[in-house]
Parts: C-alpha cells; structure tokens; sequence
C-alpha cells in the first residue's frame, strides 16, 4: 500500500514504507462516530430481536436438557443454552455508543485506548461454542430433512405450543429426536 | 428454535427454517464450529451497521446476535464503567 495526496486513498503497489500509521488513521477517520450521524432515531427498530423471554421456552428447555446434558457437554452447547435461559440484562446505550466505533476494514472497535475487537477466543471463553473443528458442513447450503411448520402458527409462543404437545404422537424412537430438532 | 431466536437472532423475529439443516445435524450428533458461525454474524452485524450509520440512514432491524456484543462489551468495559458482572 502506498499512501498518496488524496486523504481517504490508498493505492496498490510495491511496499517501500513498512510504517502502517497513515493507512490507520485513514481508516480510524472513516469510522462512523467521524461522519457525526448521532440521532437515537436511527435506532428506533434494531433491537427488535433481542431474545425476550417467551412463555413455555424456559420449562421445555429444561425438560429436555434434563435427559441431554451430557449430549449437549459432548457439542459444547450447553454453555450458550444455559446463557439462553438467563434474562441477560440489555444496555442498549452502550450498544449504540459502541457502535459508533466500528471499523468495518479494522474488524474491530476503534476506542480512544485502541482498538478492541470479540475475536473466537471470546466466544469460546463466554458461549463455550465449537470454535476449532473443521467446517466441512456447507451448513446453509444444504436441505433439512424435516419439516417443521412456521407459518401462521403463532410466533414462538405458538411454535413452543404445538411442539411440546406433539411430542406424544411422534413414532417411538424418533419422538425424541424431533422434538430435539424443533427446540 | 434455540439458534434462530437465541444465538443468531433472526430479524423476521419468529419461527423460520432456516437454521433447520444446523440443527437436525447438531441433533444428529454432528459436529461443526457454530462459534466461528457466530463469531461472523457479528462481524457481518456490525458492519451492517456502520454501513448505514457511514450513510445516516436508520439502522431499523438488522437481527443478528446483539446479545453477544452486549456480552463483550460488558465484560470488557466492566471496571471503567463500574458494572458489578455477577450482581
């Protein structure tokens, strides 16, 4: 990279300044708190799908990790769906403010003390999720194989209804598993 | 329903399917690195996010594991901004 007369540019070519500094604070100056769109306007809708409570989730959960536990310590899942179950207390003023200072070229937050970014390390240490097996899953390419109804059925209130009721009529030996699927 | 509404937060804010193929293969015993799946919906959230604030436009809903950041951003910030993590 070799900076040039324009402030925001950056052109390509043979390294001779192994100095990063100027392409840094090209980039710090492109960060959104720099453009001072400040306005909680903007931010009427975002949380819209932070995981509030819903009525049934926290029984069916606990039912069924009763009988999974062990399942569930195997895939390292357990810690993320104990977190689930926490009322995890939101501060939206802190998630405004901080984003703010993201750079999206850094992948990190810019603060005043440095750059800070969640790197896999932190979500092994907080969710206790899968971080090192190899992903040859192509996960979101590929057909489920069940089907499970989500459509006019009554948002997840709904969805947790029909489910824990249906478990009784599932074939014997896949009752189980299906209802492990939905949940 | 756990990943949808709990680990990645879809914006369609009910039931969907599309983590179903995750899920069967997670029920099945199957094995993949659904934290680094996490790790980069939070980068994908984020920069969603300065994108439209770059722009001024409103951020409205984007889904996307808000919780995890709030998670972070807590546990990092806890002692310059005096939150009390296990109160």
């Amino acid at each position: 990279m070799i900076p040039i007369d324009q402030p925001h540019f950056q052109c390509l070519g043979p390294l001779e300044n192994p100095d990063p500094t100027d392409l840094i604070n090209a980039e710090i100056n492109r960060i959104p708190f720099r453009a001072g769109n400040f306005s909680l306007d903007l931010w009427k809708d975002t949380f819209r799908s932070w995981p509030s409570s819903t009525k049934g989730w926290k029984d069916w959960s606990l039912r069924i990790g009763d009988s999974n536990e062990i399942q569930w310590g195997e895939r390292k899942l357990d810690q993320c769906i104990r977190l689930s179950i926490a009322d995890m207390e939101r501060n939206k003023s802190l998630l405004i403010a901080a984003s703010y200072f993201w750079s999206d070229t850094f992948n990190a937050f810019v603060f005043g003390h440095g750059p800070a970014s969640p790197t896999l390390a932190d979500v092994l240490m907080l969710t206790g999720l899968e971080i090192a097996t190899a992903d040859d899953s192509h996960l979101f390419d590929s057909k489920p194989e069940r089907k499970v109804e989500t459509r006019n059925i009554g948002g997840w209130s709904g969805y947790i209804q029909k489910y824990r009721k249906n478990r009784t009529r599932w074939a014997k030996g896949t009752r189980h598993l299906s209802e492990h699927v939905a949940r | 329903m756990w990943l949808d509404k709990f680990v990645f937060c879809g914006r369609s804010v009910g039931p969907t399917s599309v983590y179903l193929s995750a899920t069967e293969k997670l029920a099945g015993g199957g094995r993949f690195p659904l934290g680094r799946y996490l790790l980069g919906s939070v980068y994908h959230l984020l920069h969603q996010v300065a994108e439209k604030l770059l722009l001024g436009q409103p951020i409205d809903n984007l889904g996307g594991p808000w919780w995890f950041i709030n998670m972070w951003l807590s546990v990092h910030m806890h002692k310059r901004l005096g939150f009390d993590l296990f109160a």
